[in-house]
């Protein structure tokens, strides 16, 4: 019978013996790495910042020159519309355009682009736990959205304050910043994670980009039909009506007709529709770690 | 290199870059036929060069004629070649038939025939049994194969096989390389493979081509080409009862560099490998010493590899 | 067996036989299919609260309109920026085929796919809201051409951008279509006629226009959109 023997070789590698993240902070590894994704290529993100930017600054020449204009004269004395009030909700129909570009180019890709490409075996290989992938995810998704929604508007609601002439007028303007925050945060939450959602679902990348496209254009104008046949609650469906629904009503801008959504229905369209998406994000992504974990063979 | 005196590939001067990226830079080459191993590390421009000669890349200078033709330019020259990428992305929703015919009829073969085409090309890569399951749920070896009956079903005279053999097992690989080769010796096809990984290529063809950082490092028969990297020594290793006495009896010689002894063995670095053999087969004889192996280390591809592109910065075998 | 090369015709039609066996095979398909289906549910609502014929077959038709952006940018934006993106292209550019056939032989594959959804869309929808009996026929034939023909020219347009961003096809074919031509559409200008909602509206005789000038207008579209995608195609590497 052949002795036993052993040897150790030594191959120059020390292992690692320093200090060790934690693992409740993976999820701003991947929240660092959505960002950088989105900052590569020129037609993720850079375009469609840059759209915001200028529909910023539209509104904010809009603001400025109508303070001056006969209309700002007349909107003082309280005759036709106050349009210190009246643009910046006006601005949020823009906003969305951007907003549902970058759900396109980054939203409702993301995911199933990990799934396509395999990368969740790279993912949960590691000790990197579902709710840190969605958390990742989700968290570098709504910072893109917040630049679109929260960051312009945020600017135009000081830039507005900063138009007013006495003290008690500004601080009578400061009251549109919590609102601006409230239609922005909800705006940011919703076009960040319902994408998310149709993302994780579907199989392929251009899968989820169809069906997301669809959702957002058909199915919710179909709704929104619907809710103008049937019951008026029912367009706060269509995201983008919900979002200008919402900023209308608080900033009480009078549009005539049944054109917009009641206010709580507004709001709670946009709520229960992100929280439905991100639950569901979590789920599939977790059903994904913990069966197969994605990639094509 | 043996083969048709006509050339098959013609490269003049040729040189194709990405924006700065520098793929294939002034290679001046002419391929007359056979089975030919084009060979270097990742990036060294193998997949470059192969696309200029199927007609999907333009060169940025220079020019190349491909059975004399240019092969972006000319369909008809691109009738006649089978080209195989390095991907495996293909059309899964269809079945490995349908996607054969498919191609064997977008490569020029009459629609009626096509099928009859695609399927003998399966038959001959061993997908007789699953040529009507969906491309997406074959193996990597079945892809591959589905690939290579797709590259050969218009029957072309010129296959290029860029990495034919990645991701398949062993005993696919065998498979594989036997067919490779058998329709070079059989059916007189020119085959121009591509890979990274040297018995594989040592497994199919003598005659190689050395890419390295976009050119052409060396090109014709690896043992010809290794008696030409004189400045690295040939290395004999000599098993045999008595070592050090074959040791003496060669030390003296001119050829021979440096002679490295091991308990039963001796290595002797030599210049002149065919003088070498004669001295020690004349020693060995003479001494009546008993030979147990005689076996050159460095007479392979890896050796020669290394050697070549070993001496420049960042080469790897 | 030798291959003899085929010509430019018995390319396109090889590719537009393969193109269509993917998209039924695939799910893009089966997503535009049920946008079909959508604007049929607000008619339904309609006709069953009793509205006017005129109110129906506008919304209808608005609705159809609707699923431009939609249809032709799954069904012909994939077909093209994923054979670039994952390389299957090399399958077809290494085969002796001249490169426009690749362009030819999708259009006419799915163009007719995507015009055949919207027209069955809105055909049904005319059948839901009372048929001939509610809206004429000649009126129903100018729609179903008005919502046919801005689905070929979108194609084209989904077509050319693909070649031009092939990574972002899809999105960029429905941001245009939504956002760009829908509102270029609406303008009061001459500039509208570069619209293909506005062409598909004119085609179909809303708002009192004449049909010429709008199916002309469709055709320059389309023909651009085609010269721009084969040339850029040609150019690829």
């Amino acid at each position: 019978m052949k002795a036993r023997t052993g040897v150790i070789h030594d191959l120059g590698y020390a292992r690692y013996a320093g200090e060790r993240r934690p693992p409740e902070t993976l999820w701003r590894v991947i929240m660092r790495q959505h960002l950088a994704y989105a900052w590569k290529t020129r037609w993720r993100l850079k375009p469609w910042v840059v759209i915001a930017l200028a529909i910023t600054v539209g509104v904010g020449v809009v603001l400025y020159v109508s303070k001056n204009s006969i209309v700002g004269m007349l909107s003082r004395e309280g005759v036709g519309p106050t349009w210190l009030t009246a643009a910046v909700p006006f601005a949020y129909t823009w906003y969305r355009i951007p907003a549902f570009m970058i759900s396109m180019t980054i939203g409702a890709a993301v995911i199933a682009r990990d799934r396509e490409t395999g990368a969740f075996t790279f993912y949960f290989s590691r000790p990197v736990r579902p709710f840190d992938y969605v958390l990742g995810k989700l968290t570098g998704q709504l910072a893109l959205m917040a630049v679109i929604f929260l960051a312009g508007p945020v600017v135009l609601g000081l830039f507005s304050v900063g138009l007013t002439e006495t003290t008690s007028e500004a601080l009578d303007q400061l009251r549109i910043l919590p609102k601006v925050l409230a239609i922005g945060a909800l705006g940011t939450v919703a076009y960040a994670s319902i994408p998310l959602a149709f993302s994780a679902l579907a199989p392929r990348r251009t899968i989820a980009l169809a069906v997301w496209a669809t959702y957002y254009i058909m199915v919710s104008t179909i709704i929104a039909q619907l809710g103008a046949l049937l019951w008026l609650p029912l367009k706060a469906f269509d995201l983008g009506l919900a979002m200008e629904s919402m900023a209308m009503r608080l900033f009480d801008v009078p549009i005539p007709g049944e054109t917009l959504a009641p206010l709580w229905a507004a709001i709670g369209s946009l709520v229960v529709q992100s929280a439905a998406a991100i639950a569901v994000v979590f789920v599939m992504v977790r059903r994904e770690a913990e069966g197969s974990v994605g990639g094509s063979s | 290199m043996s083969g048709p005196a006509t050339a098959i590939v013609e490269a003049e001067r040729l040189s194709k870059w990405y924006g700065h990226v520098l793929g294939v830079s002034d290679v001046s080459w002419t391929l007359p036929g056979g089975v030919i191993g084009l060979l270097g590390p990742n990036g060294a421009g193998k997949s470059t060069l192969m696309k200029l000669m199927t007609g999907l890349l333009r060169p940025s200078r220079g020019a190349i004629r491909v059975l004399g033709g240019d092969p972006f330019a000319d369909a008809g020259v691109r009738r006649r070649i089978g080209y195989s990428p390095e991907h495996e992305h293909t059309y899964d929703e269809l079945t490995a038939r349908e996607l054969v015919t498919v191609l064997a009829h977008l490569a020029g073969v009459p629609r009626a025939e096509a099928p009859r085409a695609a399927v003998a090309a399966l038959e001959a890569m061993g997908m007789t049994e699953a040529m009507d399951r969906r491309v997406r749920g074959f193996s990597k070896g079945m892809r591959q194969r589905t690939k290579l009956a797709a590259t050969l079903a218009h029957d072309p005279e010129l296959l290029v096989l860029d990495e034919p053999l990645t991701g398949v097992d062993p005993v696919a690989r065998i498979d594989i390389i036997e067919r490779i080769k058998k329709l070079a010796a059989e059916r007189g096809k020119t085959v121009i493979v591509s890979s990274h990984v040297l018995y594989e290529i040592e497994a199919l063809t003598e005659d190689i081509v050395v890419i390295y950082r976009g050119q052409v490092l060396a090109e014709g028969n690896i043992y010809e080409i290794r008696r030409l990297i004189d400045r690295h020594p040939h290395r004999i290793r000599v098993e045999c009862d008595r070592p050090r006495e074959v040791a003496a009896a060669v030390a003296g010689a001119e050829h021979v560099a440096r002679l490295v002894m091991e308990r039963r063995a001796l290595v002797i670095e030599t210049r002149d490998p065919d003088r070498c053999y004669d001295d020690l087969a004349a020693a060995i004889v003479e001494r009546g010493v008993e030979l147990r192996a005689m076996t050159s280390p460095d007479n392979n591809l890896g050796a020669v590899f290394e050697y070549l592109t070993g001496g420049r910065e960042g080469g790897e075998a | 067996m030798t291959a003899r090369g085929l010509s430019g015709g018995q390319a396109t039609l090889a590719i537009a036989r393969l193109a269509i066996v993917r998209a039924v095979r695939g799910k893009a398909l089966w997503i535009a299919a049920a946008t079909a289906v959508l604007p049929l549910i607000v008619v339904g609502v309609q006709a069953s609260l009793g509205h006017t014929a005129e109110t129906m077959w506008q919304t209808a038709f608005m609705l159809t309109l609707l699923t431009l952006p939609i249809v032709p940018s799954i069904l012909i934006g994939p077909s093209l920026s994923d054979e670039l993106e994952d390389k299957t292209s090399a399958y077809l550019w290494s085969r002796a085929l001249p490169r426009w056939t690749i362009i030819a032989g999708k259009l006419a594959g799915l163009a007719p796919v995507a015009a055949a959804i919207a027209m069955v869309s809105l055909g049904v929808a005319w059948l839901v809201m009372g048929g001939p009996g509610k809206v004429p026929v000649d009126t129903a034939v100018r729609g179903l051409a008005g919502v046919a023909a801005p689905a070929l020219v979108a194609s084209a347009l989904v077509a050319a951008l693909a070649t031009l961003v092939p990574r972002h096809a899809v999105a960029v074919s429905v941001v245009y279509l939504l956002f760009v031509d829908k509102v270029v559409g609406e303008l009061p200008i001459k500039l509208r006629y570069v619209s293909i909602a506005f062409g598909g509206r004119s085609v179909a005789g809303f708002d009192d226009l004449a049909a010429a000038p709008g199916a002309l207008s469709l055709l320059v579209v389309g023909s651009v959109a085609v010269a721009i995608a084969i040339t850029r195609i040609g150019r690829m590497e």
